[in-house]
């Protein structure tokens, strides 16, 4: 934790508003990023965030000064978001589900234009979500599976077959991105 | 394509964006409720404070009689009597049951004639009848049908023509003919001795004047309409106007206190001009929300809240005279269902508009004052009051402190 945040942890606790928003001006940017991930559009991931810092303000009692701080209050946001997509998308996994071929999820393309996001919400969520937490937030796959309610093998197959996916999006982009 | 997916990853890593403003002030206004839990310890303090002032003013409204009642030592009846042969013995007192049918009076007095002559109504137990004082049971019943009044009720006059009582509404209204038999006198007496009231004391005494005087000091109830106006103080000096109407009824719990219940509409509404310091200041405060974003691009604020609201209140009267009496109050309101619209005036002519329905009961208004009651017709009272209130309200996430002085016109109907 640097000493912005251990400054104003009483703050925080205490939910004062100047201390509350400095927190959110300063990690606004990347949570909402992280949100526009595992959301379909801007919106979503609007409530997605809000839901993720109301929790975080909520669990600042909770904070054991433990490690990065930045990394507690992502993990916090993962786990919202993580239930907002399975509380709005309202999809299930199942154990059958590697055996089936992915169907892509109708993709509104009109509320979020950049390639990067398009290539992610060509896929349908539940592997998205799962190539979010393996590839991107770097989780185990053990944790994904406690995360999710799945068997490690179950994820392990359905974040392969999302690793797939997206390269057969990227390769469909008429504008490849750009390798540096 | 495997070097095309960590391309991509490590970009999705790095991927940041700007969510829209203003979400943090839905993230904070989510959050806020769990500050407001201190409203019922405020609440409750209120109406320690009202059930104070109620508890004072009762021993202020029954402690004088009850006080008389124990000691004795006032002018009325006395306790204990002095036999004729030097004594003090103590008086008791039959019960009493008022008699308003003269038939009945002498029916009762025709069939039981001995107990007529020892337990007639207030005759004191263990003492003898003093001789020539007392008129004999033909006298009496002659004297009933002269006049058409109650015998026994004259009776009870001229047994217990010592009491001090009697003497005082005797002296007050029959001084040139003590022989007159002093009927309203006695039949106020003998209300109040109804209502349980076993001792004349001053109180007495001077409640019988006035039944002679013609005063009724009866309890009322009150139903009316009233409107009031005020221009409260709030944040350094500025004004706020209040305007409200309400349908008031108060509802007597004693002659001289009573409790008031009424629903009304009030409008509270008031503009400011904002400085750049004070944009500063309230910008992350919860007083004005959109300032937050809005920043200096404001130039003015206008509040308006419209709300609905209850009131409890108790009030004390402190003199009363035949056409007018001068009452003091302690109010207490509580808004229901408000409604508020804060109109940013920003720069350039454009306008910000921030409204929101509250349906909660908020804490109001904390008021102190005096009334005025005039008994303009039969059964119509005009009041007119003033009071010093104190708001301290919260309207969603907004927080307001008002006080001031408001003063109000009612017309009262009463039964």
């Amino acid at each position: 934790m640097d000493p912005l945040q251990e400054r104003n942890l009483e703050a925080l606790i205490q939910l004062d508003r100047k201390a509350c928003h400095e927190l959110y001006e300063r990690y606004k940017s990347t949570f909402f990023g992280l949100c526009l991930r595992y959301a379909r559009n801007r919106s979503d991931a609007q409530d997605m965030l809000q839901e993720g810092f109301v929790e975080i303000f909520k669990s600042m009692k909770s904070y054991q000064q433990k490690g990065s701080f930045e990394g507690w209050m992502k993990r916090i946001l993962v786990r919202s978001a993580i239930g907002y997509t399975k509380k709005e998308y309202k999809f299930k996994f199942s154990e059958l589900d590697d055996l089936e071929l992915g169907i892509p999820a109708s993709v509104n393309q009109s509320l979020d234009s950049e390639d990067l996001l398009s290539v992610i919400h060509q896929i349908p969520e539940k592997y998205a979500l799962i190539f979010n937490l393996i590839a991107v937030e770097e989780y185990k796959s053990k944790e994904v599976a406690t995360l999710l309610g799945l068997t490690d093998a179950t994820v392990r197959s359905q974040y392969h077959r999302a690793k797939e996916m997206i390269k057969k999006e990227l390769i469909k982009l008429k504008n490849p991105i750009k390798v540096y | 394509m495997g070097m095309d997916l960590n391309q991509y990853i490590a970009k999705l890593k790095a991927f940041t964006s700007q969510p829209d403003e203003g979400v943090f002030d839905e993230i904070y206004s989510t959050l806020r409720p769990r500050k407001r839990r201190r409203f019922p310890i405020f609440i409750l303090g209120i109406g320690s404070v009202l059930l104070a002032i109620v508890c004072i003013a009762i021993i202020m409204d029954i402690g004088p009689k009850e006080k008389n009642a124990l000691t004795g030592d006032d002018k009325g009846i006395p306790q204990e009597t002095e036999s004729t042969n030097g004594k003090n013995e103590e008086v008791k007192w039959m019960p009493d049951t008022p008699h308003t049918k003269k038939q009945e009076i002498r029916k009762e007095r025709y069939e039981d004639r001995s107990r007529l002559g020892v337990e007639t109504n207030q005759m004191p137990l263990d003492k003898e009848k003093p001789k020539g004082s007392q008129p004999s049971d033909k006298e009496v019943n002659s004297q009933a049908k002269k006049e058409d009044i109650r015998p026994i009720e004259k009776e009870v006059v001229t047994q217990n023509n010592e009491a001090p009582a009697m003497k005082s509404a005797y002296r007050t209204n029959h001084d040139s003919s003590p022989t007159e038999p002093i009927v309203i006198a006695v039949d106020r007496l003998s209300k109040l001795r109804a209502q349980g009231i076993k001792n004349t004391s001053a109180d007495t005494t001077r409640e019988m004047d006035s039944a002679i005087a013609g005063k009724s000091e009866r309890r009322v109830h009150r139903l009316g309409v009233s409107y009031h106006w005020s221009q409260s103080q709030y944040c350094r000096g500025q004004e706020a106007q209040r305007r409200s109407i309400r349908i008031q009824y108060a509802h007597p719990i004693s002659k001289k206190l009573s409790l008031g219940l009424a629903v009304g509409h009030n409008v509270l509404s008031y503009q400011r001009e904002l400085n750049k310091n004070e944009i500063d200041e309230y910008r992350h405060t919860d007083k004005y929300p959109a300032l937050f974003f809005l920043g200096d691009q404001v130039s003015s604020i206008s509040n308006e809240l419209r709300f609905q609201s209850f009131f409890t209140s108790i009030s004390y009267t402190l003199f009363s005279r035949q056409r007018w009496q001068f009452s003091i109050l302690a109010e207490q309101s509580f808004m229901f269902r408000s409604k508020q619209k804060l109109s940013y005036a920003l720069l350039g002519d454009r306008q910000y508009l921030y409204g929101q329905n509250i349906q909660a009961i908020l804490l109001d208004q904390t008021a102190l004052g005096a009334v005025l009651d005039f008994n303009i017709v039969a059964r119509m009272d005009l009041q007119f009051g003033a009071q010093y209130g104190y708001n301290l309200q919260f309207i969603g996430i907004e927080k307001e402190k008002y006080s001031g002085v408001s003063t109000h016109v009612a017309l009262f109907w009463r039964w």
